[in-house]
């Protein structure tokens, strides 16, 4: 290949390297101070991920974003010569420490600042800010970006003793009344400010109010910021979203107007203020975005009980739907949901790994049956990182339940089969029964239970219902007669409503073991024949009398007119020899031989069969049917 | 002749090591278009942890706090200012006014670290009588405010009253005022 060939296929994989290299590395996210939404600086999971990092991962954080001039040798920036000259005019000698390599005793406030040696009890600047992230649930990139707006010290190579000690700002007023302290000496070291500023952030999230005890003044709801501490610049009207935009409101009291906005880092009109613009820029650029975008999108939904009340021995279902709003998929961690008794013990739902795909929603969903009766506290819940989180992804809608205290009722049982009676009989009542018992410690209103019953063309017979409320431990019998109007098969079983009817539940009592609460009948015709026919006579000879009977049988509860019965008679040549008929009317429960008298005038087969008409005797058909196969409504003599 | 033949296998090369280097860049995008829409990295967005030094930008918004911290610490006099007796008038705000039920909630706020002063408001309307309330002062972080003003509104004319608040503490007073309509 001549030289310039080489060259184009340098080239060429130059390019593609390059290209891959600048695309592929970790994506890097400028803040831009235009997106800073006033009414929700950042979202309350964030603000409060006390999870974020380590002890070590904040002292990397501090050590990767300032070295220090130990020794002040470097050129002031704020002039006066060396910075050692600078902080020399004011009395301050080195070593000079930087937020990386300060500590201090939390209880004296002894600290290094100005010394070769480390006080005893003294813990490092990373360590401070971890423990009081820990102890308020406070987000330590929170803490740190506070640090940072509030006066340089992150970046800090040569801060004072007194940025240190007003570290958070915390009790330093931006007007101070004559004779008064700049600032508070209550709060006059590192870990105090830290201390302070942490716990007010949590208190100012936890307490919408102002009273004696305490007080949060940026709400969440509509309210008047200053755009500046100089009231001549005017105040804004704003709608505070969340608890974690009131606590950086209430702590810092000032909205950036679009001058400041506009600068980015830099300094806008008169009227700017620069605080929580400085958070959140600080906060984006070194930890990512304020507003996540994945969130909650509806509240902790819990379902699978019983007309909204939930039972033992019942699947409860929760769920809840995550939604990423960014055009490339999320992982979450994994998300479950908590259970806890009210004696603190685990019933956690399976913890289940979450990718949410670009712009969609998932819904997580899982279901368990809890053993014991009592209140049980249901929430939310993220692992990530070894660590668990209940607060991210936070979510869209602060009126969202993300947690819910949910009684468990113990499941009242079905103690006995629903039954009835074997034999069913059109117009016939029958007992239908079933037991149900109260197993809950508490009086139980059951609501209304009843025995179902569907016709054989699925028609409603269900039988009254009755509103049951019991005692611990009582049972109650419930027993109701019925009537089937038609043969056919029907089918029982055991309804309930707690909602006086809105919703029946078929499950509700449960059955206990071995214990059936649906069952299925064949309703047999009001009347049969109960003795098939057949002749008095066994070896019939011509001219010989005999008497050709069956019985009949009503089952039902009321007189049936059968109107005429009879029977059909035929000649061994097909000729008719009936031997009549008679009208028949049986009582309730009455059985009835009908009996005909014969005499056969020549030899060979005579088939008789029951007759019947319901219409006087223009259509005949073949009577009562039989109770039984054995019970024939018809007979074949031979006479001899 | 030859010379001709030498040119055409010449120019194959070309075009082959051309397309062999359209190729590898169409690759290199193509690798580049499946990460941005594949790789987890993305994840970072909501927690990634900056371990770079800081910008030039962050640095001088470092400075700029630093300086002006410096400059009230070091460099001015306040805290050696002298009581003249005179109070010093400072900012009040009337931050919000919620109205509950009966009751209407009023908060404000001043730019002065106190929590010995005490703040006054007066509801008023033309015809009817004043209402005044009367509430202590508490500090916040850099700031102090009344504790809330909690009116009880049963039986109050509906309609627009004014509100006006006043702070009287050791050494500053304000005062601020603002419509309030009773709903």
């Amino acid at each position: 290949m001549s030289r310039s060939q080489y060259i184009y296929i340098y080239f060429a994989i130059s390019i593609a390297f390059i290209s891959a290299a600048v695309f592929n590395s970790a994506p890097t996210y400028a803040a831009d101070a235009r997106q800073f939404n006033a009414g929700k600086i950042i979202d309350d999971a964030i603000f409060t991920n006390s999870n974020s990092m380590t002890v070590q991962e904040i002292q990397d954080f501090f050590n990767s974003k300032v070295t220090c001039d130990t020794w002040g040798t470097k050129a002031s920036e704020l002039g006066e010569g060396s910075r050692r000259q600078w902080m020399a005019n004011r009395g301050i000698y080195p070593p000079f420490r930087c937020v990386s390599d300060y500590y201090e005793n939390p209880t004296t406030g002894e600290n290094n600042f100005g010394k070769t040696t480390t006080p005893t009890g003294a813990i490092s600047a990373a360590q401070i800010v971890y423990n009081y992230s820990k102890q308020y649930n406070i987000n330590p990139q929170s803490i740190i970006a506070t640090l940072q707006k509030e006066n340089g010290m992150i970046t800090d190579q040569w801060p004072t003793p007194k940025q240190f000690t007003e570290a958070m700002g915390f009790g330093c007023p931006d007007n101070v009344a004559p004779g008064a302290p700049a600032c508070d000496p209550a709060y006059k070291s590192f870990a105090t400010q830290v201390y302070q500023g942490t716990r007010h952030f949590r208190g100012y999230m936890d307490n919408q109010y102002c009273n004696q005890t305490w007080c949060t003044t940026k709400r969440v709801g509509q309210t008047t910021l200053q755009w500046n501490p100089d009231i001549a610049c005017g105040t804004s009207s704003i709608y505070i979203e969340n608890k974690a935009t009131s606590a950086l409101y209430t702590y810092t009291p000032y909205r950036p107007n679009q001058s400041a906005l506009n600068a980015q880092y830099g300094l806008g009109d008169g009227c700017g203020a620069y605080g929580n613009r400085n958070f959140y820029l600080y906060f984006t650029d070194w930890f990512g975005s304020t507003s996540s975008v994945v969130s909650v999108t509806s509240p902790l939904r819990i379902t699978g009980g019983v007309s909204g009340s939930y039972f033992t021995k019942t699947p409860i279902v929760v769920s809840f739907d995550v939604t990423n709003v960014a055009n490339y998929a999320m992982g979450i961690g994994s998300m479950a949901v908590t259970v806890r008794d009210s004696q603190g013990r685990n019933f956690d739902y399976a913890l289940r790994p979450i990718l949410v795909p670009a712009n969609s929603t998932v819904k997580y969903e899982s279901s368990q049956i809890l053993p014991t009766e009592g209140t049980y506290t249901f929430g939310i819940v993220n692992y990530k990182d070894n660590a668990w989180n209940d607060t991210y992804p936070s979510s869209s809608n602060a009126g969202n339940a993300r947690s819910l205290n949910v009684p468990v009722i113990a499941m009242p049982t079905l103690t006995s089969n629903l039954s009835t009676v074997d034999d069913l009989r059109v117009g016939k009542a029958s007992p239908v029964t079933f037991t149900v018992r109260n197993n809950s410690a508490q009086e139980l209103n059951l609501g209304k239970v009843a025995a179902s019953i569907r016709g054989p063309q699925k028609e409603n017979l269900d039988l009254a219902p009755e509103a049951i409320t019991l005692t611990s431990g009582q049972s109650y019998v419930y027993t109701k007669t019925f009537t089937p109007g038609a043969e056919g098969v029907y089918a029982l079983s055991i309804a309930s409503t707690r909602t006086n009817g809105a919703v029946w539940e078929m499950n509700y009592p449960l059955p206990e073991d071995n214990i059936v609460n649906d069952i299925v009948r064949t309703v047999k015709p009001a009347n049969t024949i109960t003795s098939g026919v057949n002749s008095s006579t066994a070896d019939l000879h011509t001219r010989q009398a005999t008497q050709v009977s069956f019985t009949l049988k009503n089952h039902s509860d009321s007189a049936i007119d059968l109107g005429k019965i009879g029977l059909m008679g035929r000649d061994p040549q097909g000729h008719n020899v009936d031997p009549g008929v008679v009208s028949v009317v049986l009582a309730a429960g009455e059985e009835k031989i009908v009996s005909f008298n014969f005499t056969p005038t020549v030899v060979g087969g005579f088939l008789f069969a029951t007759l019947g008409t319901a219409d006087g005797g223009k259509n005949w058909n073949n009577g009562p049917i039989s109770e039984s196969l054995s019970q024939s409504n018809s007979i074949y003599i031979t006479v001899n | 002749m030859p010379m001709r033949i030498n040119k055409n296998i010449h120019r194959t090369k070309r075009n082959v090591i051309i397309i062999i280097a359209v190729s590898l860049l169409l690759l290199g995008v193509a690798g580049t278009w499946y990460f941005l829409n594949n790789s987890g990295s993305h994840e970072l967005r909501e927690n990634a942890i900056d371990y770079n030094p800081p910008t030039d930008e962050q640095k001088n918004a470092g400075l700029n706090a630093k300086s002006e911290f410096n400059k009230a610490h070091y460099d001015t006099q306040t805290t050696e200012s002298e009581d003249s007796g005179v109070k010093k008038e400072v900012g009040l705000l009337i931050s919000s006014m919620n109205q509950n039920d009966n009751t209407l909630t009023i908060a404000a706020s001043m730019e002065v670290l106190d929590d010995n002063g005490v703040c006054n408001l007066k509801l008023s309307r033309t015809g009817f009588d004043t209402i005044a309330a009367q509430v202590k002062t508490f500090k916040i972080t850099t700031y102090s405010a009344c504790q809330d003003f909690n009116v009880d509104i049963t039986g109050l004319e509906k309609g627009e009253w004014s509100a006006q608040v006043d702070y009287v503490g050791n050494s500053a007073k304000g005062t601020a005022s603002a419509k309030v309509v009773v709903k």
